[in-house]
Order: structure tokens, then sequence, then C-alpha cells
């Protein structure tokens, strides 16, 4: 399926690790994803550390960031040429070599109920041309083989901190076992009619109070 | 789908076909060698010149102007012509074979891959490349955006078979 064709294609952000990196000029494979990282509270992919291709592959001391991206296929990430990576004084901070990081892998879910719903164990990212995180996958305490791990829209977060993400009771309703059927739970969610604020004093836009930007990483 | 080497009324060759074809001198009639390998332009839109003879940093070829005819049995370099070294990094790389043009992986500039090349329908007489064939897609040359090492990068609009 086309990514420019049909309806975003959804993965797992810790598939797209090791990945390679092709420019579009040359089709010559530049780089490969080391890891994903993204800004929880501002749901917002800021881009890719990488490492170099090859059996001698080490870390990159270039990054990408997103703006620098051309598309994210499920076989590559594309980029219009070298030149999209970015030296680390010139990418996004988030992305720099010894910003502080906050992974959210780990992370207890919680409804505002006080309903436990286990803890974070991956990121949902959309791919093709406007790719973004579009939730979380969680692993439940009463987890089984026949009751695989959970998937929830991301815009269902009406708080994050270090160990605790807080979800609506409502979104029962939009949990989903599998990718195929995530990305309509996650359009369901968007369009939703608007409750009434359920915690008017923590609006979701508002940054987690952590004293520096949050970030996930994968590695 | 299978490329056809006919599209209207013109004639077109497929480079499954023309590797190995015999390469003559039109000074004196003898042979010269065999087509070892296709070599494209930077942009991937033409034959530059064919890989005649030798190996590696001593590969000797025949620019597309010099070719005189381009034949169903052999190719005829035009009176007076000689081979030459090859002429940049591009064409080093296609006679070292770090970039090929059957086999290789197409990939769409959405991320997504499409197939490997099969076969490439091409002009015997411009050299222009016509189309690609991947996974039973005709993909129309003017959707190639490049040919590296690693791929052909395609236009995202180049459907799935």
């Amino acid at each position: 399926m086309s990514a420019a064709s049909g309806p975003a294609t959804l993965a797992r952000a810790s598939d797209l690790v090791g990945r390679p990196v092709v420019s579009i000029a040359d089709g010559l494979d530049i780089a490969e994803v080391k890891d994903v990282v993204f800004e929880p509270d501002r749901h917002a992919l800021m881009g890719f550390t990488l490492n170099k291709r090859g059996f001698w592959r080490g870390s990159l001391r270039e990054l990408l960031p997103t703006a620098n991206i051309t598309a994210i296929g499920p076989d590559a990430v594309m980029v219009d040429s070298a030149d999209a990576l970015a030296p680390p004084d010139q990418a996004p901070v988030e992305l720099q070599p010894g910003s502080k990081r906050h992974g959210v892998l780990g992370t207890r879910v919680m409804t505002n109920g006080g309903r436990s719903l286990g803890v974070i164990t991956g990121v949902i990212v959309s791919l093709g041309s406007r790719f973004e995180v579009v939730g979380y996958e969680i692993d439940g305490p009463e987890q089984t083989k026949s009751s695989p791990s959970r998937l929830v829209p991301i815009d269902a977060q009406l708080a994050l901190s270090e160990d605790l993400l807080l979800l609506p009771d409502e979104i029962e309703q939009f949990i989903r076992h599998d990718l195929a059927g995530f990305g309509s739970a996650v359009e369901e969610f968007r369009n939703r009619p608007q409750p009434a604020p359920l915690l008017p004093q923590t609006p979701p836009a508002q940054p987690t109070p952590l004293g520096q930007p949050a970030q996930e990483s994968f590695s | 789908m299978t490329l056809s080497p006919e599209t209207g009324t013109e004639q077109l060759e497929l480079v499954s076909r023309a590797l190995g074809r015999q390469v003559i001198s039109g000074d004196d009639a003898t042979t010269i060698g065999k087509i070892k390998a296709m070599l494209l332009d930077h942009g991937a839109t033409r034959i530059e010149a064919l890989h005649v003879a030798g190996r590696s940093k001593n590969a000797k070829v025949l620019a597309w102007a010099d070719v005189g005819g381009f034949g169903p049995d052999a190719v005829v370099m035009r009176a007076g012509a000689t081979l030459a070294p090859v002429a940049d990094e591009t064409q080093e790389a296609m006679v070292r074979h770090r970039i090929t043009l059957l086999d290789a992986k197409v990939l769409g500039t959405d991320g997504f891959e499409r197939g490997k090349v099969a076969d490439i329908a091409f002009d015997p007489v411009s050299g222009a490349l016509r189309s690609l064939a991947v996974n039973g897609v005709n993909v129309p040359a003017s959707c190639i955006r490049s040919l590296g090492p690693y791929c052909w990068v395609v236009d995202a609009s180049v459907p799935f078979s």
C-alpha cells in the first residue's frame, strides 16, 4: 500500500530500529536507525540517532531530525540527500548527545478512575510522509497469550509523569489489540464528542513538570 | 507482467538480452569483446556506455556515442572510435558490480519496497531507458529517481503488484 494512496500504515517505533536511511538523490543507504527519539508531552517524533551501515557499523555522529525526513516506510527511512543528516550542533536539542531523556517504557498506566492498565511497552507511529506518534502499547497485569498487549491512542494522554501515565476512563472503548484496527481507533478518539474536562487543572498540552524536555529512547 | 521489447512503433531492447552480446569493430570487423555491463548516467535515465573489456581499474568501455549500430545479434562500434577507461565513479561502481541494474531492490520515495528489477527496456537507438519490470509492474522511466549501490529509487506513485 502506498502511503500516498491510502490510510496511514502504523508500526511499532522499535521496529524502525535498524532500518536503512536511504538517499533519494543517489540510491545510497547512508545510515541506519539506531534509536527513535520522541517527545511524549507534545506527542512529537523528534528524529533518529544513527548507526553507520555495514558490518563494522558503529554510532554515527550525525543525527536525523524529523524535519529532514521525506518519508518513513516499513522498508526504509527516505531523505532527499545525504545533506539531511545534521551535525549535533545543528540538530534539535532533544536529539543532541547529553540531553536529558525521559523514557516512557516501563511507565505504569492508570485511568483517572484509578484502574491500573499495566505498563507502557512500546510506542506506535504512523508511517508515510505524515509521520507522527499515535499511540502507546501497554502490557496489562492480566495479560496472557489469549489476551495480547493493548494499543491506546496517545491523544488520550491526560498527564504523564516520570512513573505514571494517566488516561481517561473512556479509553476502554478505544483499546485495540492489533495494528490493523488501531488506526481507526485513533481517528475515532480524535473525532469523538468532546466530554467535559476530566482534569481541568491539567490541560493535555501542558508540559509535564520534569524541568527538562521529556523524550523517549528505545535503545 | 512481462516487458515487451516493442511498445507501439518504437522497437525496444531488453538489458537481459543485450548482456553478453558481441561487440564488433567498425574499422576491421573484428570482435572486440562482449557486453559485460551497461553503464547508466548518474540520473539513471539512459545508457552512457557499455563495459566491453578488462576488469576493475583496467576496464575498457564503449561510449554510447560511439555505438554505430545496436542490433539483435551484435553491437557495431563506430569506425574510428576507440574503447576508453571508465569516465567517473558511477561508471566504476557499475563495472565493479557495486551498482547492478538487474535483480536490484526498488524502493519508493515513500520507503516502501516495490520488489526487484526483473528487466529493463531501453531504446537501442538513443540508449534512453523506457521502463523497469518490477514484480509484474511496468515502471515508466519517468518515475525513476535514482540508482545507487543500495537500490533503485522510484516515485511513490508507482503502484504495488
